[in-house]
């Protein structure tokens, strides 16, 4: 009896413990007041949102309900492979120092840098640098933004420099402009060629990052070729302004003529080799008198000479008095008969028997 | 007999002349020989070269100074019979020029020999026979300078001169011992028919 009673009261302590935990939330005085009022419905978060329920309950969708709903996520605008992102293109057309611009970063970390250490290679030992400007294949410019705009707005006073716009992937699409001092002078075809040379070099590589490579590496070929064209027009084009120069100054002969004259030598040697060439053509003409002199007295010297030979006595041979010398002998009857097969002969009577 | 004996009719009068200027030009340039060239046409069983020894050795050249004996000559020999030439020279030229020599002369005048051109042939050999000898007189003078001269020498042409004169009064004795022992076999004769 004891012992089912201790159990009871053990048991009662229990549910006392569990209640006191499991305890409903505690309405607010404020809430109690609106709920008198009618103002809130308790469980109604539970209820199914049937409009027909909510309009029994006299609901309103102006009705502050409090509801747990997710936040609401701005939709993402929808990528366009064919058009340059609106974001992008601010960092396109500005004045760039780095010799790739990819904002897109459509090339990984290392390959966008090797292509730079190249350019920046390019850029120490050429004066004709190379920006390269990446766009995705597909990807259109809009209509204002050009490369001939982007010319003339940001590399109008910069040195000769060329402006690639290279569509990752699609060589074809690529396109080759000259910004800069001296742009004007690079002819049109000379800059098909460079921009088909490279173009067909990057079409021998399938992947697009290859295909880069090859393209700027072949560009590089052309513009160290199209460099030392223009070095040697700039020399042919000095030597002719200074010829030019030193011709007037020698007319005029003023002083200062004369210190030009110093540093335009090729053109007063010119100069002078014209005033003195008729003394130059008649020194060669002496000249060539005397070499002609000296072959005739050379000629004449030969023909007068005496050639002598030491008389040696020489046993008689055959009873002969005066010769019995055994000269050659060839026959000439048949064409055939090369001298070559004539060669050795010996006389038959002065074979020994 | 003349140095140019055109006995076989090869050469024009024009082309004679002009072989024969230049025969003169090599006996200008050496004063001890002199160059024959015979033209003629020969029995085909005739040996060219017996034929050119026995002739260098018993030609009297009419047209030649005594001062230049047969043994310091040349003898071009052309048989237009059986179409061969030959080079034939005395005992003055046998230390410096050779058989070898003498061929490869008349090699280089072959194909105009093929052509029937004679005088071309004979000018080619003239000249390239001078240029040989040319060179042999050059060393073997240089090589007298050096070595001095050789123990068989004799005194150039001086020697020469004897050896001709002696050569003829060899022949005059043996004509006149001839002409004695005809003489003798003629009175010994008329002994016995008395």
């Amino acid at each position: 009896m004891k012992v089912s009673l201790f159990q009871c009261l053990f048991l009662l302590l229990l549910v006392s413990d569990f209640v006191h935990a499991e305890s409903l939330p505690q309405w607010s005085d404020e809430d109690r007041a609106r709920l008198r009022r009618g103002e809130i419905i308790a469980g109604i978060d539970i209820l199914v949102e049937d409009k027909r329920v909510i309009a029994s309950l006299g609901l309103g969708s102006d009705s502050e309900v409090l509801r747990a709903l997710p936040p609401e996520l701005e939709p993402e605008p929808e990528y366009d492979p064919k058009v340059v992102p609106s974001e992008f293109l601010p960092l396109y057309f500005t004045s760039s120092e780095s010799y790739l611009i990819d904002p897109q970063q459509l090339l990984s970390k290392q390959e966008s840098l090797d292509r730079l250490g190249f350019l920046e290679y390019h850029a120490d030992d050429s004066e004709l640098k190379i920006r390269m400007y990446l766009f995705d294949s597909e990807q259109n410019l809009p209509v204002s933004y050009t490369i001939e705009k982007l010319c003339e707005d940001h590399y109008a006073d910069a040195p000769l420099t060329a402006i690639v716009f290279c569509f990752l992937g699609n060589p074809d699409r690529s396109q080759l402009a000259f910004a800069g001092e001296g742009a004007a002078e690079v002819v049109a075809s000379d800059r098909r060629k460079m921009l088909e040379s490279a173009t067909v070099k990057a079409m021998e590589k399938s992947d697009p990052a290859m295909q880069l490579e090859s393209f700027i590496v072949q560009l590089s070929i052309s513009l160290f070729w199209l460099e030392k064209e223009r070095i040697e027009a700039r020399a042919a084009l000095a030597a002719e302004g200074s010829r030019a120069l030193a011709g007037k100054a020698w007319a005029s002969g003023d002083g200062a003529g004369k210190a030009e004259v110093i540093t335009a030598i090729d053109a007063s040697a010119l100069s002078v080799f014209k005033s003195h060439l008729h003394w130059i053509i008649l020194g060669v003409l002496g000249l060539l008198c005397l070499i002609a002199a000296c072959v005739f007295g050379w000629l004449m010297w030969r023909r007068s000479r005496r050639y002598h030979f030491p008389v040696v006595e020489v046993p008689e041979r055959l009873g002969a008095s005066y010769a019995a010398g055994v000269g050659a002998v060839i026959a000439f009857h048949k064409k055939l008969g090369s001298p070559s097969s004539q060669r050795n002969q010996v006389p038959d009577y002065l074979k020994r028997v | 007999m003349r140095r140019l004996s055109d006995m076989a009719g090869a050469l024009r009068l024009k082309e004679r002349q002009k072989l024969e200027s230049l025969l003169d030009e090599f006996q200008t340039s050496f004063p001890q020989l002199f160059f024959s060239v015979y033209y003629g046409a020969l029995e085909d069983r005739a040996n060219i070269r017996q034929f050119g020894l026995w002739l260098l050795n018993h030609a009297a050249y009419e047209d030649l100074d005594i001062s230049r004996p047969n043994d310091g000559g040349i003898l071009l020999l052309v048989d237009l019979n059986t179409k061969v030439a030959s080079i034939s020279f005395g005992y003055m030229l046998d230390p410096f020029l050779t058989e070898e020599d003498t061929f490869n002369v008349l090699a280089k005048a072959h194909p105009h020999l093929l052509q029937g051109n004679h005088l071309k042939a004979a000018s080619v050999i003239v000249k390239q026979l001078s240029r040989v000898l040319r060179k042999k007189s050059r060393r073997a003078i240089l090589q007298q300078k050096i070595f001095g001269p050789p123990s068989n020498q004799s005194n150039g042409s001086a020697n020469a001169l004897e050896r001709i004169r002696s050569n003829r009064s060899n022949r005059y004795a043996a004509e006149q011992a001839k002409s004695k022992s005809v003489q003798t076999t003629t009175a010994k004769n008329k002994e016995i028919e008395r």
